[in-house]
């Protein structure tokens, strides 16, 4: 007889048999490749075929500046010509490397950098261009394609990791998550980088004991509406309370509380909510989280440019300067790929109201760490920085690029549910010499 | 079983009983809006007559969509779902029309009634309701992107405040696009709301004119910006065609102005004046005017042979059709007559499929917004049906709802597995979780009484601002500001005076001397404060009265990322429809550990904990849970497993031990 009455019995008997139960034991739940297909068959010819990195950075920070990083007054200036505007470029400490003004404490630590002048897309609107830099795919409206975050949750979950593979700093709705891979490999979101994951602790009054009883009974009273019926979403919102349970339970927590860092090492990293999440990926990092991205918004310069990046770039020159230089003391730095890029660049030409506008066709990007030969620039604009002149990177490019450095499987072919054939990075090829091995 | 079958018969009484004497004047107040339905409280006209479509059509129309539906159903033999029981429906509809669950004294007197048309009467009910406006701005305001700050610039209020006025009104969906499209002048002024659409895209006219498109026609026209469309028939030059009907549209601030008055005033004007005027500026002086030329220039680059680069093109649909040689009386209002006429078939196509989906769940197109030449609806003679009913009903999408919600279709029973969206029968409603709204929502209706009270005010402050303002001099402006900034700049000195005093303490010095100093800093500012604050005579009901236990309709639009709100994935109101259903754990630590337990459970006055305190015995308390959280009564083996559950802990806190495991289950997450 399956009367669901049977299976309410005796609550706190079988509490500690249950699934949620073992997980707030410390037994993790994980999220391990399985129910999607994916094949070791050759990928198309397009697609690169390039043996594996020997020795793959294991982490990864990405840093994604929303709404199109301006690449002359950052990473490609052009002084002496129409297109540099009031802003001054700055030697590096690498010979021959000039960056924008704003970017100083970022020229210091050039030695470990490697900066992409010669990107390319063929996105020219936000949402479209976000999309395809995080993913390498156009949006189309038929499926959503994961990003790198996931795809790195996806093949490189090991067991025994509590912390979540995957955590997004500061991002919004605009971020593809884990596109059509399960819910359990989007990245996990931390709206405010100083308040880290919030409600961690069970509510006031309730001690762990208790919170095991409650699970308990959370899932007595689900089982007959998980029963009735068979959907994907129900799967997922019974995998969410588990993965919550465990982190709840997960001993290394307080990495997220950047509250425990000292003063004078917090202010470095500078009182804004991008150095809050630059000081935070480094105590994750430090806990061995895979893949940290950080957004940081205020790029969309379409007046006013020069004033308007004074804050927004020096942000992001502060944090990241910071981050750069502490994983490097920490000895973190040669196995974690810092990945700094934009959904385009901003017009060499300066408009009517000081400001600069959409620039799909040549852009910058700059990568870090990783085990990059570092001191080093990749690619080229002509004088004025309107075309690439060498050294030219789609999009996918650089993400082949980027999952080659982290020992992601580029060359595999991966079934939607849908059964369409996709790759992690397109048709993209990898620069593999950018990297030392 | 005999025992369970007399607990329930006891309970149907119960419920009803329980519901009308636990909130005696609420249960009595519905019963009375079931009789008669009203026009919704502080409506300033009735809901505008959807011509001759009266009950009689009402029910023939939705007869005739379930023949339609069902013809379809029998063709490729597949079996639909059983009717709704009375509880999914009142969840299911309270849901999809206000937006919320039903309170335990909205609930009971529906479940416990046995009219033969109740079903009806609510759906009427409803329609009518304030919950259903708040419901529907949140439809709207993802769509149009409204948000609370415009471009970062100018306020979203008045616009939000403008289509919250526009679902009250029931102004017809055809006369809301018109007025958006065709809105301009000062954008502060009351009622002139509807310049926000402009000011959302301040300084971006083509990506105004690529959300129009995809809005309201359902197309994709944003890659022929920048290069002939490469999938689909639109080129560059029709892409250009379109902006030039809202070519020199823009959106303004006097800040500029306000700045260099203050100035003359006074040379070295206090640092302050510069954000005051500012802010001033974006209040007073935002205006959208209207280019109306309906020409543009082609841009440098614009590389095919139809034209050259930087000619004059005088605007066209992007249908190729020539609206403005036949008299029109502007560029403007000819584009939107046009845009909205019955004439432009993807227009109500579009319109009839969104509203369609709202509330079946899955479109007759889907996506509902890239619509192809070759495009067809899944079931042709539905969508044949819907476009010519939403014509009949003459654009009043409420008419037009409450026809969708009286159909068989729209009261089936939910479907157990993932639904085909491409080839759907409707053979019973996909299940879908509830969105970030609905579930905020609920939970707000769980904590305070009479929810959907409770209003937002802060574009009435804007409006009396503007009306006592406006007619004023830059100069008399000016004045205002610096004396603003004064007021400020003083504040502000203040504060860094009480940090050197905090900085002394710090290394030794007398305290209660410095407290003492402190305090009177600390009101020396509060007494600068309604100075420094440009709109404080201004403000409605003394500022932000209300607290943060409000309907997300009458909270800042975003809440900004780490609110609840956000966590179950809100749109950030950049994108069109950007809102996620996606999970994440971080949605279940908040129902887990957060506001339940301490909201809703741990305070007394909240709305749950009031009904709570009604219940006799603790047979009450299952009954009362069950149905404020899920609106249903208990089964039989869910009564006895309660008292289980409740016994794991004494009193109150056994009780609550239950009422968290129901808002975090799986039942109270989807809508059936």
């Amino acid at each position: 007889m399956s009367n669901p009455a049977n299976r309410l019995d005796e609550p706190t008997r079988r509490a500690v048999l249950t699934g949620l139960a073992k997980a707030a034991f410390g037994l993790s739940i994980l999220p391990l490749a399985g129910s999607l297909a994916w094949s070791d068959t050759p990928a198309p010819a397009a697609v690169a075929q390039v043996p594996p990195r020997k020795k793959p950075a294991s982490r990864c920070i990405y840093l994604y500046m929303g709404g199109g990083m301006s690449h002359i007054d950052t990473l490609d200036p052009k002084p002496g010509t129409r297109s540099q505007g009031p802003l001054k470029a700055v030697n590096s400490k690498a010979d021959g490397i000039q960056l924008g003004e704003l970017l100083t404490m970022t020229a210091a630590q050039m030695k470990h950098c490697t900066v992409l002048r010669g990107l390319s897309s063929n996105q020219g609107a936000h949402e479209q261009a976000a999309y395809f830099m995080r993913t390498s795919y156009a949006p189309i409206n038929t499926t959503r394609h994961p990003s790198m975050s996931a795809w790195s949750n996806f093949f490189q979950a090991k067991p025994g990791e509590t912390l979540p593979g995957g955590i997004m700093i500061n991002g919004g709705g605009e971020h593809p998550g884990s596109g059509y891979l399960e819910s359990k490999f989007a990245p996990l979101p931390v709206g405010d980088p100083a308040r880290g994951v919030t409600n961690i602790h069970p509510p006031q009054g309730v001690d762990l004991k208790e919170m095991r009883n409650r699970l308990d009974v959370l899932e007595s009273l689900n089982h007959k509406f998980y029963k009735s019926y068979d959907l994907k979403a129900m799967k997922g919102h019974g995998d969410m309370y588990a993965d919550a349970v465990k982190l709840m339970a997960a001993k290394d927590i307080e990495a997220f509380d950047i509250s425990k860092e000292p003063g004078n090492v917090a202010a470095r990293y500078g009182d804004h909510a991008f150095g809050k999440a630059c000081l935070l990926a480094r105590r994750l990092v430090e806990k061995n989280v895979r893949f940290i991205d950080i957004s940081h918004g205020g790029w969309d310069t379409h007046d006013d440019n020069f004033n308007r990046l004074k804050g927004t770039a020096g942000q992001l020159d502060q944090g990241m300067s910071a981050l750069i230089e502490d994983l490097a003391q920490r000895g973190l730095l040669a196995d974690t790929l810092i990945c700094l890029v934009s959904e385009f660049g901003r017009s060499p030409q300066i408009n009517v109201t000081n400001g600069r506008d959409h620039y799909p066709k040549a852009f910058s990007a700059m990568l870090a760490g990783g085990g990059l030969k570092g001191g080093s620039v990749y690619g080229a604009t002509n004088a004025e920085g309107t075309e690439v002149a060498e050294g030219k990177l789609e999009i996918p490019d650089l993400n082949a690029t980027i999952a080659y450095g982290l020992g992601l499987p580029i060359g595999k072919t991966i079934m939607s549910p849908d059964g369409r054939p996709f790759t992690i990075a397109h048709k993209g090829k990898p620069v593999v010499d950018l990297f030392t091995a | 079983m005999r025992i369970v079958q007399r607990l329930t018969r006891h309970l149907v009484l119960t419920l009803g009983a329980l519901a009308m004497l636990s909130s005696a004047e609420a249960g009595k107040a519905a019963i009375e809006r079931t009789e008669q339905p009203k026009a919704p409280k502080g409506a300033s006209e009735q809901p505008a007559a959807a011509g001759d479509f009266d009950e009689a059509a009402i029910k023939k129309a939705a007869g005739e969509i379930d023949a339609i539906i069902d013809a379809g159903l029998a063709k490729d033999k597949i079996k639909p779902t059983a009717k709704t029981r009375d509880d999914q429906f009142l969840r299911r509809i309270y849901l999809d029309l206000a937006g919320r669950i039903p309170t335990i004294g909205e609930a009971g007197p529906f479940l416990a009634s046995s009219k033969k048309d109740k079903r009806e009467l609510l759906v009427k009910q409803l329609l009518a309701s304030e919950g259903y406006v708040s419901n529907t701005f949140t439809w709207w305001a993802d769509m149009l992107r409204a948000r609370s700050r415009l471009q970062d610039r100018f306020e979203g209020q008045p616009y939000i405040d403008w289509i919250k006025t526009s679902v009250r009104e029931n102004k017809p969906y055809d006369k809301m696009v018109y007025d958006l499209i065709t809105a301009q002048g000062d954008g502060t002024k009351r009622g002139n709301g509807a310049t926000g659409y402009y000011a959302a895209d301040a300084g971006m006219p083509q990506d105004n004119m690529a959300n129009t498109v995809r809005l309201f026609l359902g197309t994709r026209l944003s890659c022929a910006q920048c290069h002939n469309h490469p999938f689909d028939k639109w080129t560059r030059k029709d892409f250009f065609q379109m902006t030039a009907f809202t070519e020199g549209t823009d959106t303004h601030s006097n800040e500029g102005e306000i700045e260099r008055a203050v100035k003359g005033l006074k040379g070295d004007a206090p640092y302050s004046t510069g954000n005051i005027a500012r802010r001033v500026g974006e209040t007073l002086g935002m205006s959208v005017s209207n280019g109306d030329k309906g020409e543009i220039g082609l841009p440098d680059n614009y590389q095919y042979d139809d034209a050259h680069p930087r000619d004059r093109i005088r605007a066209r649909t992007m249908f190729n059709e020539d609206i403005l040689s036949a008299g029109a009386v502007s560029v403007r209002d000819a584009y939107g007559k046009w845009m909205t006429s019955p004439n432009n078939a993807r227009f109500t196509l579009v319109a009839a499929n969104r509203l369609w989906k709202r509330l079946m769940r899955i479109g007759f197109i889907e996506p509902l917004d890239n619509l192809e030449d070759d495009t067809k609806p899944f079931n042709q003679e539905l969508a044949d049906y819907l476009v010519q009913m939403l014509k009949d009903v003459r654009y009043d999408t409420r008419k037009f709802q409450e026809v969708i919600c009286r159909t068989s279709a729209y009261q089936r029973q939910s479907i157990a597995g993932d639904a085909d969206r491409f080839k759907f029968h409707h053979e019973g409603q996909p299940l879908r979780r509830l969105t970030a709204e609905q579930m905020w929502d609920s939970l707000v209706t769980l904590t305070v009484p009479d929810v959907d009270s409770i209003k937002d005010d802060s574009a009435e402050t804007l409006y009396r601002f503007y009306d006592a303002n406006h007619g004023k001099s830059t100069q008399e402006v000016a004045q205002m500001v610096l004396k603003a900034g004064e007021a400020q700049d003083q504040i502000d000195d203040y504060e860094k005076q009480m940090r050197e005093i905090r900085l002394g303490l710090e290394k030794g010095g007398d305290k209660g001397q410095a407290e003492a100093k402190i305090k009177d800093l600390q009101n020396k500012q509060n007494a600068l404060r309604p100075t420094a604050d440009i709109f404080t005579p201004y403000y409605a009901k003394g500022g932000n009265s209300v607290g943060p236990m409000r309907r997300a309709s009458e909270l800042p639009s975003p809440m900004p990322p780490g609110h609840f709100l956000r966590v179950f994935g809100q749109s950030n109101r950049q994108l069109i429809d950007n809102s996620t259903d996606s999970l994440n754990l971080t949605q279940a630590l908040e129902l887990m550990n957060g506001m339940v337990e301490t909201t809703i459970f741990g305070d007394d006055k909240s709305a749950l904990s009031l009904e709570l305190a009604k219940g006799r015995n603790l047979d009450d308390k299952v009954l009362i849970l069950y149905a404020s959280i899920l609106s249903r009564r208990p089964a039989g083996f869910e009564i006895e497993y309660g008292h289980k559950v409740m016994a794991l802990a004494p009193n109150h806190r056994g009780v609550q031990y239950l009422g968290w495991a129901l808002v975090n289950s799986a039942e109270f997450a989807f809508n059936e």
